[in-house]
């Protein structure tokens, strides 16, 4: 009752007062929560009676739809991308290119390889993130320039004020792909740095020459993958 | 340190990249829904951290567009509304790259609710159509933390030195069992030719 008091009281002034934007007759009334009604809700265990207009309804359904899930990774794993043509993150790697270990089972070995496999997984995580940021604009800017062309090309005056629009999203695009190479580069160098921290760890307690024999095929079969080809 | 400069790394590029659903039509003036951070106090409730935005609307125009912005691939993406009259089913449309094609849709059901749960890049779009107006509903925007994702490995600790070098290891190797399909063929092969003999004897 005490918690009722002291959390839902405030939370129904807060809500009746901050951001309420009286409508203006025929217009569109657009009400967005504020920091404060966030922190109220993120301190809220039980019911969430005082709040009104739809916050309520709308958060429990949140929560109803939340409170089924007990693990964030199996959650996170059951859900499709958004769009079906988006580009999701493959970590797929070919048989050929997996590597072998001289000293698997070894304690000391295991403790050598952790950060540089720490290090592995962030620019394997990072280069399919990139590889997605990167295939998903040149397909909206191709698709945006497509549906420019096609629609200037009914209205004359739209045609004019198109062309400068176009050359804007090029030149957007241009300096993306500027972008992406030297993150590119940037991540194949930190890479190189945990592939050899690994072939160190080989040398003292598995096989000698590892970056030489197994690490390089794999680098460079990375380097070909993420290369922008276009 | 390194989180923070990869961090930094894909806010670089993701500003660089498509701001929202694409248009031409300037009619279209979508609004931003801007995710505040969303941290439950609750251990129980530790997977709902990220961000969130809740939005109450009373919508009088025939269509109403909106969009979100921050989103990443890692991360578990929830979007709802609920009409507050659930006799006025509002159909929903999140749209990916422009605003012409929805990648999903759907209206509410009969308490009035609808939701998705989706992963993406960055931004989407949120077109909403009330079937009579004016209509009253909240959108809830949440975006979840990224997930801690458990990248298959890429050091085969079954494949030794010996197999990875061509060499013969622990296991058998295919050319073992070739050896084998052979020598078991050769002596198939000789036992037929003796039985042959034996039988013209």
């Amino acid at each position: 009752m005490k918690y009722i008091r002291q959390t839902i009281l405030p939370v129904f002034f807060l809500l009746v007062t901050a951001g309420a934007v009286k409508a203006q007759p025929g217009m569109d009334e657009i009400d967005q929560s504020t920091e404060q009604t966030l922190q109220i809700l993120e301190q809220l265990l039980g019911n969430m009676e005082g709040f009104e207009d739809g916050v309520a309804p709308a958060f429990e359904a949140f929560r109803n739809g939340m409170g089924m899930v007990r693990d964030g990774l199996e959650f996170y794993n059951s859900m499709q991308a958004l769009d079906n043509n988006e580009c999701v993150p493959d970590f797929s790697t070919p048989a050929e290119a997996m590597m072998p270990t001289g000293c698997a089972g070894n304690e000391g070995c295991a403790g050598c390889y952790r950060e540089s496999i720490g290090r592995l997984n962030t620019v394997r995580k990072s280069l399919a993130r990139m590889r997605c940021i990167y295939t998903n604009t040149k397909k909206f800017t191709d698709a945006a320039i497509s549906f420019g062309d096609n629609v200037s090309g009914i209205h004359g005056v739209m045609g004019i004020a198109w062309q400068n629009e176009r050359r804007g999203i090029e030149q957007s695009l241009r300096d993306f792909e500027a972008t992406y190479d030297n993150k590119y580069k940037a991540l194949m160098e930190s890479m190189q740095v945990a592939l050899n921290g690994i072939s160190a760890c080989e040398a003292k307690f598995g096989m000698r020459d590892w970056y030489q024999r197994f690490g390089f095929l794999y680098f460079e079969m990375m380097k070909e993958k993420y290369k922008r080809d276009d | 340190m390194k989180k923070t400069i990869l961090l930094l790394v894909f806010a670089f590029l993701v500003a660089l990249s498509y701001g929202q659903p694409f248009n031409l039509d300037t009619a279209i003036n979508p609004v931003e829904l801007k995710l505040l951070p969303f941290n439950p106090k609750d251990k129980a409730r530790e997977l709902e951290k990220g961000k969130m935005n809740i939005t109450r609307v009373t919508q009088v125009k025939d269509t109403l567009y909106y969009f979100v912005q921050g989103a990443s691939i890692y991360s578990p993406v929830y979007v709802g509304v609920t009409s507050l009259d659930p006799a006025n089913k509002i159909d929903v449309r999140l749209h990916k790259m422009n605003w012409k094609n929805a990648s999903r849709s759907g209206s509410t059901d009969e308490k009035g609710q609808w939701s998705e749960k989706f992963k993406t890049e960055n931004d989407f779009g949120i077109m909403v159509i009330p079937q009579s107006k004016p209509a009253k509903y909240t959108l809830l925007v949440w975006v979840g933390d990224e997930a801690k994702i458990e990248l298959p490995p890429v050091i085969d600790e079954n494949k030794g030195e010996g197999s990875a070098s061509g060499k013969s290891g622990g296991g058998m190797s295919q050319s073992t069992i070739l050896y084998i399909i052979i020598a078991v063929l050769v002596v198939i092969v000789a036992f037929l030719f003796l039985k042959r003999k034996n039988s013209k004897s």
